[in-house]
């Protein structure tokens, strides 16, 4: 269930019970109210009719008690002469009664009666013809008769116009002064008489209307009805069963009375009125229920007016301050669940819960965009440089081919490598090699942008130059959309030309260069891993033309790098097949001019080929990882070789081995050592191991341990080439090293040199204050042997004395115990 | 003929006269007050000087309208409204049955040797009570200029034409009204027949819308007829005499029905307390010159055989004031009715005038 539908389910019973127990309470109370109301109707028009009523009578008793006691009526009824009366005093008197009945219009009939009944004197207005003017018998003048002194009222149906009037009279009684003695009892001479309309009363019953239903009757004493409503008029019958049921014996009745008349139930109030007249209101209950009814519906519809009205303003709100925030929340939720992550919604009020929930989500959204972009980056861009990596490349290589291909361009790509970066590596440390790869992967891409070659790593734009770093040293730039070959070759130009700028590492400049390999889409390839492979053979090729160049592919580089393969698939072979040998090389102990120890150097003995130079295998060795197996048995020949020639009388004390840094790096050297020594029986301190600088300036502090490992194996420690490197002499204490080999750059043309043998001289002082031996390797003259000898080396290396030479020959040499000189 | 001042009668007037007569109003300095209840303009004011100048007395006039208003001032005050007043003959036996009146004879006063005595023999009760005063007749008053044709007949007045719908002016008294009715449908004056009763106030009630007025008119310029706001009034003779001499174009007539003849009266009330200079005003008035001059004022008729004689030919040969013979053989005198033909005729006065 919805939302929308579930908080009005839930609000509405709660509203419309309350509304209704609302309106129902108000419905009662209302009812109540108009019911009293309607009762009090009643009983006010009851009170007003009984009010007009003894105002009426009231005003007639005072008029007639006044008209009796003028003057000229008294004189009238004192004058016995009927002619007398008549001529002289009737006529004043009429005007009387007339000036009476202008003031009081509803006083319609003026009379005077003699004694006997005798109507004497009739004043009427309107005119009405006197039926009879004797009223002796009549019952009204009987009544009036019989009466007492004071003024007699009657209501009675006047025979002259049969209307149903008032009557009030009095009787005249007077002492004539002109013949009664004084003090004399008034006598009876006379009635005055007047008749009322009750017109006032009658148009009050006729008209007054209480509801459509309900209506008013006056009836007297016996039931008979004088007045009754124009449009209700009630009937003999039921007025007479009215009166009939309600006794109010001249007393006002309190609370309307429930009877049924006419099979129709009624509520009636009744009043008993001055004249012996009773006045009922007559309401029907169906009416009272009608006005309930009305009530009812008013109330219910007010009710319902409100609940539509407040269910109404709940949706509203509802609508608008939960239903459309929360789907606005859910549309968000559904944009970043398909991936859009920088949606935005509108939102009202953002201080509310939901609108809360809404700038959480979108900060959600904002850390998955975030960490999305990180993802990609991370899987398309290389870590240290921040540029795309292979994959990233590859990817976009593909893309700008089949663009190239489908528009009919060409492309051109650089494959960058620095030159002798592992070098630099060795000797200053990978940390140093990263920052100097970050310092050029920043200078490459500057340059490319300032050029308008702009660094792609958004694989969907379209193509264009593009850097990327493939590993190691290596970059690569795309160059898409050429217009020739040799726009090429001046972005490598130039490429070339900012890398050999100096850099500054560490307050020190290095200096760095590069050679580019370049191919061209679609001359040199026609997928991107053949262009790829193509560029590193061209700059293969560069590398070997003296580095620091650029070379375009050519087919010949191709046919190197198959070459190269060859190459490397024979070294197995020759490892497998023990093609390799040891050829060794004596060092000679500077003083005596003996051979004190042999340096055991790699032969690789073709069976085709014949001997092969070792510059020309080794780097492919190292490259490919061959020369841990070869390095091995290198040292194992040479144990064994060295313990042979012990075992023969031959007396050997010193047997050098070389141990290139990735053996160094990749395998336990102490243990293969050991071994070697175990297995050839031959003393440890006969065997020396040579190890090159960089191949411990890499990680100095493991390096440390390993050649304390290995020195506490008892094999001596020699440090090759010394003086190409950092040749600091600071970290020969920390090494656990027993001999300096100075390379042999510096004995090239120490006897030319004067410099170079005063480094050669130095060297040797600083290291004998260590302790340390001092091998000279590469004398091939007198002139270099003796500047080594004045310069206090204290070994000697070269074919000025013996030529590195097979085991065989090397045997025969040492049987012989002479050396050519000695 | 000199300026006369108009006197206006009215029923207010009237009670406040009643009021002021009951206390009778003698002069601070003693000079004794005579009042006489009159008519309007039916007393020479300078023969009225002439007496209190002789007298050194006060003379005041109370006017009365109608012979009921007259009537019910004197009930009011039983008699003692005045010292004299002029009364119709019809009515003076009932004055002198309610003993209002002192005696009038030659003893009191002299000058009643000059009176015709017929006119102490025409109703009952006068002889002894009253003394003439004037005699005439009642007519129609219309303005020649203003009815198409000059009445003839009662019925021209009872009838009107269409034309003078709003301009007719009537008396009030009953006996005159209801009498000239009666005889404009040929009957007697004093008819006491309910049925002929009955017709005349039909033809009274058939005549009402035409009625400007029920009131006795004045006599001077301000006078409707003389205004043109009356073409034709039930009037006496001699005050249509009066009103010509503001307007020629009036004229008077007996209609051939005959009117009433009527004979007015002076009567000393028994309540006066100036019964002497009552007598003496009467005595005066009845020296044969006075009252000729008097009868020349008001255009009546003088019962004074004395003054007849030094009255000139032509006032005792206008027919207005004295008509010829045949004239007055129709006219008939008012004579008492049996009491309920009164009070018949009372009844339909009343219905009459509660029409207003």
């Amino acid at each position: 269930m919805k939302l929308r539908t579930k908080i009005p389910l839930m609000l509405v019973p709660l509203i419309v019970l309350s509304l209704l127990g609302l309106g129902w309470f108000a419905y009662v109370q209302l009812r109540e109210s108009s019911e009293q109301r309607m009762f009090g109707e009643m009983q006010l028009l009851l009170d007003h009719l009984r009010e007009h009523m003894e105002t009426h009578i009231d005003t007639a008793r005072g008029n007639v008690e006044l008209l009796s006691k003028q003057t000229l009526v008294k004189k009238y009824i004192l004058t016995k002469d009927e002619g007398e009366r008549y001529t002289l005093l009737q006529a004043p008197l009429l005007r009387l009664f007339s000036a009476y009945q202008e003031a009081f219009p509803e006083y319609y009939e003026f009379r005077i009666f003699l004694p006997d009944g005798y109507e004497d004197v009739r004043l009427t207005r309107p005119f009405i013809e006197n039926v009879n003017d004797e009223e002796g018998g009549s019952e009204l003048f009987g009544a009036l008769q019989s009466a007492g002194d004071g003024v007699y009222t009657s209501i009675f149906r006047n025979p002259d116009n049969q209307k149903i009037s008032l009557f009030a009279g009095k009787k005249l009684k007077l002492v004539d002064p002109s013949v009664d003695p004084v003090g004399a009892a008034p006598r009876l001479r006379g009635y005055v008489g007047v008749t009322i309309d009750m017109n006032e009363l009658e148009s009050l019953v006729n008209h007054h209307v209480i509801t459509d239903g309900g209506y008013l009757f006056v009836t007297d004493l016996e039931g008979n009805v004088y007045f009754q409503s124009a449009t209700r008029p009630v009937g003999d019958t039921i007025a007479d069963s009215i009166a009939r049921a309600v006794r109010l014996d001249g007393e006002s009745q309190a609370q309307p009375l429930l009877m049924t008349v006419n099979g129709e139930p009624v509520f009636i109030a009744a009043s008993a009125l001055l004249g012996d007249l009773n006045a009922y209101a007559v309401l029907p209950e169906k009416e009272l229920r009608e006005i309930s009814d009305q009530l009812a519906i008013a109330v219910a519809a007010i009710t319902l007016f409100t609940i539509l009205a407040t269910m109404f303003s709940i949706m509203i709100v509802i609508e608008h301050q939960v239903i459309r925030p929360i789907n606005r929340v859910r549309i968000l939720a559904r944009e970043i669940g398909s991936g859009n992550l920088s949606v935005r919604v509108n939102r009202s009020n953002a201080s509310e819960e939901i609108g809360e929930l809404t700038t959480a989500f979108e900060d959600m959204a904002g850390s998955l965009q975030r960490s999305n972009q990180q993802i990609h980056f991370l899987a398309y861009h290389d870590a240290l440089t921040g540029l795309p990596n292979r994959t990233m490349f590859k990817d976009f290589l593909d893309r700008s081919i089949e663009d190239a291909s489908r528009h009919d361009q060409m492309l051109a790509m650089l494959f960058l490598d620095l030159d002798d970066f592992k070098q630099i590596n060795d000797t200053m440390g990978h940390q140093v090699g990263d920052v100097l790869l970050q310092k050029i992967a920043e200078r490459l891409s500057r340059v490319l942008r300032k050029n308008d070659f702009i660094v792609q790593d958004q694989v969907s734009s379209e193509p264009n130059q593009t850097l990327a770093r493939l590993g190691g040293d290596e970059f690569i730039v795309l160059l898409p959309d050429i217009q020739d070959k040799f726009a090429p070759g001046i972005v490598a130009e130039r490429l070339i030309d900012l890398v050999t700028k100096p850099i500054a590492i560490d307050e020190h400049d290095c200096n760095v260069s590069a050679s580019i390999g370049i191919t061209i889409y679609p001359t040199d390839g026609s997928t991107a891993d053949e262009l790829i492979k193509h560029a590193d053979i061209a700059m293969y090729h560069a590398k070997d033309k003296g580095k620091n160049a650029y070379e375009y592919f050519e087919g010949s580089m191709n046919i190197a790098a198959q070459e190269r393969a060859k190459l490397e698939k024979r070294l197995r072979i020759a490892l497998e097949q023990d093609q390799f040998e040891l050829h060794y090389q004596p060092q000679v102990r500077g003083t005596t001019q003996e051979i004190a120890g042999l340096e055991a150097l790699l032969r690789w003995r073709h069976p085709e080929d014949g001997l092969i130079p070792p510059n020309e295998f080794i780097p492919l060795a190292e490259k490919s990882g061959l020369i841990l197996p070869i390095g091995e048995w290198v040292i194992h020949e040479a144990c064994r070789q060295a313990r042979t020639w012990q075992k023969t009388g031959l007396l050997i004390d010193l047997i050098s081995v070389n141990v290139s840094s990735i053996q160094l790096a990749r395998q336990d050297v102490a243990t293969i050592l050991r071994e070697a020594l175990a297995e050839s029986q031959l003393p440890p301190e006969c065997l020396e191991i040579e190890i090159t600088e960089s191949a411990i300036m890499s990680d100095p502090d493991s390096a440390v341990s390993l050649l304390d490992e290995i020195k506490s194996i008892g094999v001596t420690i020699a440090l090759d080439d010394f003086g190409t490197g950092y040749s600091s002499l600071s970290y020969l204490r920390r090494f656990p090293i027993d001999t300096l080999k100075i390379d042999r750059d510096f004995v090239r043309e120490i006897d030319e040199k004067t410099a170079d043998a005063e480094i050669v001289g130095a060297i040797t002082a600083m290291a004998h204050t260590l302790e340390l031996r001092v091998v000279v390797e590469g004398i091939e003259r007198e002139t270099q042997l003796q500047i080594a000898l004045d310069r206090k080396c204290d070994f000697v290396q070269g074919f000025l004395f013996c030529a590195p030479l097979p085991a065989s020959e090397m045997t025969a040499l040492l049987a012989d115990r002479r050396l050519r000189f000695a | 003929m000199f300026a006369k001042t108009a006197g206006k009668a009215t029923l207010g007037l009237a009670l406040l006269l009643l009021i002021v007569t009951e206390k009778p109003a003698y002069g601070t300095s003693q000079q004794r007050e005579l009042v006489l209840l009159n008519w309007s303009e039916y007393m020479d004011p300078e023969l009225i000087t002439a007496f209190e100048q002789r007298h050194n007395i006060k003379f005041r006039e109370t006017f009365y309208e109608s012979d009921d208003l007259r009537d019910e001032m004197l009930i009011a005050t039983e008699g003692t409204a005045a010292d004299l007043v002029i009364v119709n003959g019809a009515m003076v036996d009932t004055y002198r049955k309610r003993a209002w009146l002192a005696d009038a004879t030659v003893e009191q006063i002299p000058n009643l040797e000059h009176i015709d005595s017929k006119w102490l023999q025409a109703f009952d009760g006068v002889e002894g009570y009253a003394v003439p005063y004037f005699w005439g007749t009642l007519g129609i008053a219309y303005r020649s200029d203003l009815v198409t044709t000059p009445p003839q007949s009662w019925l021209d007045l009872f009838r009107p034409a269409e034309e003078l719908r709003g301009q007719i002016a009537m008396l009030s008294s009953q006996r005159d009204i209801l009498g000239m009715a009666l005889k404009a449908l040929g009957h007697s004056a004093n008819s006491a027949d309910n049925q002929q009763i009955k017709e005349a106030t039909e033809v009274l009630l058939a005549q009402r819308p035409y009625v400007k007025s029920y009131t006795y008119m004045v006599l001077d310029e301000n006078s409707s007829i003389v205004t043109g706001d009356v073409a034709m009034a039930m009037m006496f003779s001699g005050d249509a005499l009066m009103l010509q001499e503001y307007n020629e174009d009036i004229h008077y007539v007996v209609p051939s029905e005959g009117g009433n003849l009527w004979v007015d009266y002076l009567v000393v009330m028994k309540s006066s307390n100036n019964k002497d200079l009552a007598y003496a005003f009467i005595d005066f008035l009845n020296q044969p010159e006075n009252a000729a001059r008097l009868a020349e004022y008001v255009y009546y008729a003088t019962p004074n055989l004395a003054a007849e004689k030094l009255l000139s030919s032509e006032f005792l040969e206008d027919p207005v004031i004295y008509p010829d013979k045949q004239t007055l053989s129709r006219c008939e005198a008012y004579k008492p009715l049996v009491p309920r033909a009164v009070k018949t005729r009372n009844t339909s006065m009343a219905r009459l005038k509660n029409l207003h």
